[in-house]
């Protein structure tokens, strides 16, 4: 039955520091699905004080609101599940701006949460498939650092000539 | 607990807080690397690659998974050894385009208002000798258009426009370059590609490159196979009483629809994947009628559904595929698409069939710009020609109207000719046919003297209207807000409101190329317009036409 959750000996709690000062308590099993912290757990053992210097308060609590979620719907993985965290994951990205985007996918690399890499790497092809490349520039603001005749190179490989 | 708070202050502060610029431009290769692993085809990484230099330098470009050798041994009717020759093997891409913007700033005469319409296009890559030279091929047949029309732009930027790539279709032809009637599947696996075919209700299968054909014989579908595609990687074939298989690329059959003899009406059964699930579509052809199952997995058995929802079903020859309503301007969804004589359209919601012509928001799903209302040179002067959805159309002087099949020259006769209404008693008459809103009107230009002793001449216009119940042209008095614009090489029609003047009128050259506009019967006013035949080159929807004339 609920064996599997109320056998966790690791209740323990984590204390996360951001690089701003912002701490966050978080229980150990939440904490690791970040491959980074679950590294320092198990090479430092009791270390209950983790210090994040490259990732801000900010995305740190984003980075582990998901990795709460996540924790919480592993300990009964039936199908219905799978469906909730679909739908969760589809929210938890659906109305990013592409520079909460681009910190959230750089601090879930920095931590090594590899699910959560997918996930954000997902919605930035989604955000490029299918459209222009002015487009695309738009969306991250990128600058064209071609050089005009390179441009015009790019153009002419991606034309149409019918026959 | 404390996160629950630290959540609930970062979540007030989500929109407002900021971490600074994210300079996406120097993202970290390995990051970059990932994302372009999600882009699955050669627009979108060809695209990705175009960014900026630092994502150009991330990835290589876009590498064809899979060469397709351009022959795969015979397989067809029994003939001498000599006669069996390898048949051609041919990939075409179905490609939606969304139009540029209307502030493009390549198209001086671009209107501010142009609905965003998506189309539809189908390309077959030549493989030789240019590598970037394209075939425009039918969407729904096998067939390639040719000879184009001249309108037709003799190269696209496709960098101008959102590409999407809709789906493959493979065909295969005899030597002598006539279509095979096969359904073609190919599994594009690298370590081991194979094509799959429905040939004469037998399913047969081939490892490329170096192998025959195999008949893939389970004893019970043998002869009723109907069709084939490529399901969650997997061949996925279907026979007549909706028995469904999937087959691997170790030819292990899984049956995953039993057959029901609720599915043994049909004529015909295409499987099409439609929001990444099976559907599968059973075609009456005589009644006609369709109806949509979709697959309930734990079953094993089809389910019959009412409706698509926003998804509209293409049914082609070669490959099926669905589309979302939403992406082709004012198309409603729940219906299905295919080619007849001409292309159909058939509404789910009431039964209801029409030709895709007859509705312009449908007809344009296929309509690269100003394509198809271009007429065709070098053929008889008493004719008009007109190039429909797929189909030639010729009109002759007695109003005896045909239309062609450009592959199979087929002839089916949609209006028989009417001498008493046609050839009234006019020195020199000249017909052109015109699509109006997805109807296909005839205009019937008389030239007579206006008085004996002057050699000026009037011109005159009749205007007919297909009537396709009776098979006859019916003489119409207006045309409401629609403007004809007739011209010596292409004739099309616009809606008045595009350019805020006023409908019901006819704008067309005389022999000395001045650029008349009349009304009803009667000569209003003449303008030179010395740019028509630039004109033609765009589609009525990207330009204001009416705003550029006058």
């Amino acid at each position: 039955m609920s064996s599997s959750s109320t056998t966790t000996t690791t209740t323990r709690l984590l204390m996360l520091k951001a690089s701003d000062g912002v701490t966050f308590e978080v229980e150990e099993a939440v904490a690791t699905k970040l491959g980074a912290i679950n590294n320092m757990v198990e090479e430092e053992g009791s270390e209950d004080l983790i210090c994040l210097p490259n990732v801000n308060g900010k995305f740190l609590g984003m980075v582990l609101e998901w990795c709460k979620k996540h924790a919480n719907n592993n300990t009964n993985s039936d199908k219905g599940n799978d469906e909730v965290n679909k739908w969760w994951d589809k929210e938890f990205v659906m109305d990013l701006d592409q520079n909460t985007l681009y910190h959230l996918l750089m601090a879930a690399d920095y931590l090594s949460g590899t699910e959560l890499v997918d996930l954000l790497t997902e919605k930035v092809a989604s955000m490029i498939r299918g459209k222009k490349v002015e487009e695309i520039r738009e969306t991250f603001k990128i600058k064209s650092d071609f050089l005009p005749g390179q441009e015009e190179e790019i153009r002419k490989k991606n034309s149409w000539a019918f026959e | 607990m404390t996160l629950e708070i630290h959540l609930r202050i970062f979540l007030t502060k989500r929109t407002t807080h900021s971490g600074g610029r994210a300079p996406w431009s120097d993202l970290p290769n390995e990051l970059l690397e990932v994302i372009a692993c999600r882009l699955h085809n050669k627009t979108d990484v060809t695209r990705f690659r175009s960014v900026c230099e630092s994502w150009r330098s991330s990835i290589l470009p876009f590498q064809e998974t899979l060469i397709l050798p351009q022959q795969v041994p015979y397989l067809g009717p029994a003939c001498p050894p000599e006669l069996e020759r390898p048949l051609l093997l041919a990939e075409s891409t179905v490609y939606r385009l969304s139009p540029p913007p209307a502030d493009d700033g390549g198209c001086p005469m671009a209107s501010s208002g142009s609905t965003s319409w998506g189309w539809l296009i189908k390309l077959n890559q030549s493989p030789q000798p240019q590598p970037g030279r394209f075939h425009v091929m039918n969407p729904l047949c096998r067939h390639q258009f040719q000879p184009l029309p001249n309108s037709f732009p003799k190269v696209i930027d496709s960098l101008q426009f959102r590409v999407f790539e809709m789906a493959k279709s493979y065909t295969l032809q005899f030597s002598n370059l006539t279509y095979c009637n096969y359904k073609v599947a190919l599994s594009p696996s690298p370590d081991c590609p194979s094509l799959m075919i429905v040939a004469s209700g037998v399913l047969w299968h081939i490892k490329l490159g170096h192998g025959r054909w195999t008949a893939i014989d389970d004893m019970v579908s043998q002869l009723s196979y109907e069709d084939v595609i490529i399901y969650q990687g997997k061949f996925c074939a279907v026979d007549e009483l909706g028995r469904t298989m999937l087959v691997d690329s170790s030819m292990h059959i899984m049956e995953i629809a039993s057959p029901s003899p609720i599915m043994a009406g049909g004529d015909k059964k295409n499987l099409v994947v439609s929001n990444g699930e099976l559907l599968l579509v059973d075609a009456y052809f005589k009644v006609p009628y369709f109806r949509v199952f979709k697959l309930n997995v734990d079953q094993r058995r089809w389910v019959e559904i009412r409706s698509l929802d926003d998804q509209i079903l293409l049914l082609g020859h070669d490959c099926s595929l669905s589309v979302s309503a939403r992406d082709f301007g004012g198309c409603k969804g729940n219906c299905i698409i295919y080619a007849d004589s001409s292309y159909r359209v058939f509404d789910l919601d009431d039964g209801s069939f029409f030709p895709v012509h007859r509705r312009p928001e449908y007809a344009r799903i296929f309509h690269p710009p100003s394509t198809w209302s271009r007429s065709s040179p070098g053929l008889p002067a008493n004719m008009a020609v007109f190039c429909t959805v797929g189909k030639f159309c010729a009109v002759d002087e007695l109003g005896r109207t045909a239309l062609l099949d450009s592959s199979s020259l087929h002839v089916t006769e949609i209006a028989l000719s009417n001498p008493e209404e046609m050839a009234r008693c006019h020195s020199n008459r000249k017909k052109k046919l015109i699509e109006s809103n997805g109807e296909l009107p005839l205009v019937d230009t008389y030239l007579f003297r206006e008085s004996p002793n002057s050699s000026a001449r009037g011109q005159k216009f009749g205007v007919f209207k297909l009537n396709v119940e009776q098979n006859r042209w019916f003489e119409i008095r207006s045309l409401d807000d629609q403007i004809l614009f007739l011209g010596h090489d292409c004739s099309f029609a616009d809606s008045a409101r595009h350019g805020g003047c006023k409908g019901n009128c006819i704008l067309f050259t005389d022999s000395s190329a001045v650029f008349w506009c009349s009304t009803w019967m009667t000569v209003a006013f003449r303008q030179l317009i010395k740019t028509l035949n630039t004109l033609v080159y765009f589609t009525h929807h990207q330009l204001g036409l009416g705003q550029a004339l006058l």
